[in-house]
């Protein structure tokens, strides 16, 4: 939905107000719309732009934690992280270690890509399954970590 | 003094999960459940004020794992760990662990737990002390031992494993020819189940009553008992319905279990709750000493009940250091309690457990009812644990007001989605002989279960 003009709004405005819907949303990768007959109000940030990466956020793959710990990014205290934003990470390179007591848990690539975020800060405990870092793949064609 | 606990890590789930939270409320502490995957939609992680995901389904990968457990709770700040019962409760590598990283272990210590848990050891103490124990044996290493061991108690002898619970194991041997087999049976068993195959043999009491005696320990030496519990009605040492007072035992009787269960205690100088199971040869009109529960039981609530005091309050207050909240003088029964185990099973097809989503779940209520339960409409009772759905307390004046305010409370139930053991609490409860007290640890598979089969 590129290029929005007046009349496109207008007539979706029309066809909201003819039908029995009471509220609609609608997103593409540019903007976001929203309205409702019941006149309720939404906040400024709830009508965010979406970026132009939202195509490639779409894209990007979990890298999921593997077990209940706390969050190492770099081997030791004040040494240089593994992994940091925008680095590009292959296969068997060490994305963080997961401190479980007395046990570090290395967690480990098992696909190319680029690291576009990461979630937990530095000693964060994170939980089974939650998501530490979103990783934009090179190859399609494989999977996620888990 | 500053109450050292303000917020507890629930490493449970079902309904002592939700038991233990409602605890934590009423005593104003956070609490902050720790679920496996399945678990993050169940009643405790709504209940509390933060859930952590501890692992998946499998318990092995989640409840089980004492390093993950104690992460969970430095984690999210809190300063005490509750086990419930089952998983860690009985595992001393738990309290340990929680002494080593600063964390109140709301239970007894980790010696509390090795020494009640060593079943021989358990049995060595309390025969010193002067307690009757079953005649029996020491370890049995081979078939020969197992022979000479088996006269020597007499027969009908129990096969145990010494690491034991729960009746896993647990052989009944009646004569000597079935003794081989069921030796390594046991055995295997045994190995199976706890990865210790040690086996030792008791003589087999064949009209028993299963009797345990609630006590409480704190940090000063103050110990107190709550009375007993009639555990009796059993299905392969699994209880199906417990009661307290028990319709079997004396003023006389009462006062020896609870004094013998003081000792015990006593002796080991026990904290937090515990139960002290004895079993009561009705016959020969006395008891042995069966074994210590270093834990808080399923069936506590009918202490509760007959009592008025909270169990599950007084150990947190307890691990928290203070002393037991009343003196043994304040401790009286009034009344009678009954619970009825409520399982996802099917009694038709041998109890086959049958986990799924619960369609309607409607518990009936009433000032005679109490209903412990994680259920609700919508809830998947999941394949990966114990079938137990709710428990079912009805109290009463007396007895017999206990099992009609019980026979309505179970006709209240409206439950589809899972098949439940309903059915059969009431079965148990309309029979004769279950009404007036008549009953063995046996009597519901050498009696009720072919009746039940037979009903119209």
């Amino acid at each position: 939905m590129k290029g929005v003009t007046r009349e496109n709004i207008i007539s979706l405005l029309e066809m909201l107000r003819e039908s029995s819907i009471d509220e609609m949303c609608l997103q593409s990768n540019h903007l976001k719309f929203r309205v409702s007959k019941s006149g309720k109000k939404y906040d400024s940030d709830t009508a965010e732009v979406i970026s132009e990466t939202s195509d490639r956020q779409e894209q990007l793959l979990p890298v999921k934690a593997p077990m209940l710990g706390f969050f190492r990014r770099s081997p030791l205290a004040g040494a240089a992280p593994f992994v940091s934003v925008n680095q590009y990470i292959k296969e068997n390179d060490t994305l963080c270690i997961i401190h479980v007591l007395d046990q570090q848990n290395i967690l480990k690539a098992d696909f190319r890509g680029y690291v576009r975020q990461i979630f937990p800060s530095d000693g964060e405990m994170v939980e089974f399954q939650q998501t530490l870092f979103l990783v934009e793949p090179v190859d399609n064609t494989v999977g996620g970590v888990s | 003094m500053n109450f050292p606990i303000s917020r507890v890590l629930v490493a449970n789930r079902s309904e002592i999960a939700v038991r233990i939270i409602r605890a934590c409320q009423e005593l104003r502490i956070e609490s902050v459940a720790a679920v496996s995957e399945v678990d993050r939609q169940s009643m405790s992680a709504k209940m509390a004020d933060r859930v952590v995901c501890i692992g998946p389904a499998q318990p092995i990968r989640s409840y089980l794992k004492v390093d993950t457990i104690i992460s969970a709770a430095l984690g999210t700040g809190c300063d005490a760990i509750h086990p419930g019962y089952g998983f860690l409760a009985e595992q001393p590598e738990l309290p340990e662990a929680c002494e080593k990283y600063g964390l109140i272990f709301i239970g007894p210590n980790a010696e509390n737990i090795r020494s009640m848990g060593d079943k021989l050891f358990a049995r060595r103490m309390v025969a010193a002390l002067g307690i009757p124990v079953i005649p029996g044996s020491e370890l049995v290493r081979d078939e020969s031992e197992a022979k000479k061991a088996a006269v020597k108690a007499g027969y009908p002898i129990l096969l145990k494993a010494a690491a034991g619970g729960g009746g896993r194991g647990m052989k009944i041997v009646k004569r000597a020819k079935d003794l081989k087999a069921a030796f390594h049976e046991a055995a295997a068993e045994a190995r199976s189940a706890f990865g210790d195959d040690r086996i030792y043999i008791e003589h087999y009491i064949p009209d028993a009553r299963h009797i345990e005696v609630q006590i409480l320990g704190d940090r000063f030496g103050n110990i107190a008992h709550l009375f007993e519990r009639d555990c009796s009605l059993q299905r392969r040492y699994q209880k199906m319905v417990e009661e307290s007072p028990s319709p079997v035992v004396t003023d006389e009787l009462r006062n020896q279990m609870c004094r013998a269960a003081l000792l015990i205690a006593g002796n080991i100088g026990y904290l937090s709750a515990g139960t002290v199971e004895f079993i009561f040869d009705q016959k020969e009109q006395s008891f042995y000493f069966l074994e210590m529960n270093t834990r808080i039981q399923v069936e506590h609530p009918v202490t509760e009940m007959i009592t008025g005091i909270d169990l599950v309050q007084e150990q947190i207050r307890i691990a928290a250091g203070l002393p037991i909240s009343f003196s043994q003088d304040d401790v009286i029964h009034s009344g009678h309690a009954i619970e009825c185990r409520i399982n996802a099973e099917l009694p038709d097809s041998d109890f086959r457990p049958c986990p799924g989503k619960i369609i309607e779940w409607e518990a009936p209520r009433g000032d005679n009812i109490r209903i412990d339960t994680h259920c609700y409409p919508g809830y998947v009772v999941q394949p990966y644990y114990d079938s137990l759905l709710a428990k079912t307390i009805a109290t009463g004046r007396t007895r017999a007001q206990a099992i009609e305010n019980m026979q309505q409370a179970l006709a209240g139930f409206r439950v589809s989605g899972v098949d439940t053991t309903i059915g059969f609490h009431q079965f148990i409860l309309q029979n004769d002989d279950y009404q007036r007290g008549y009953f063995n640890t046996s009597w519901i598979e050498d009696t009720l279960l072919e009746k039940y089969g037979q009903r119209i």
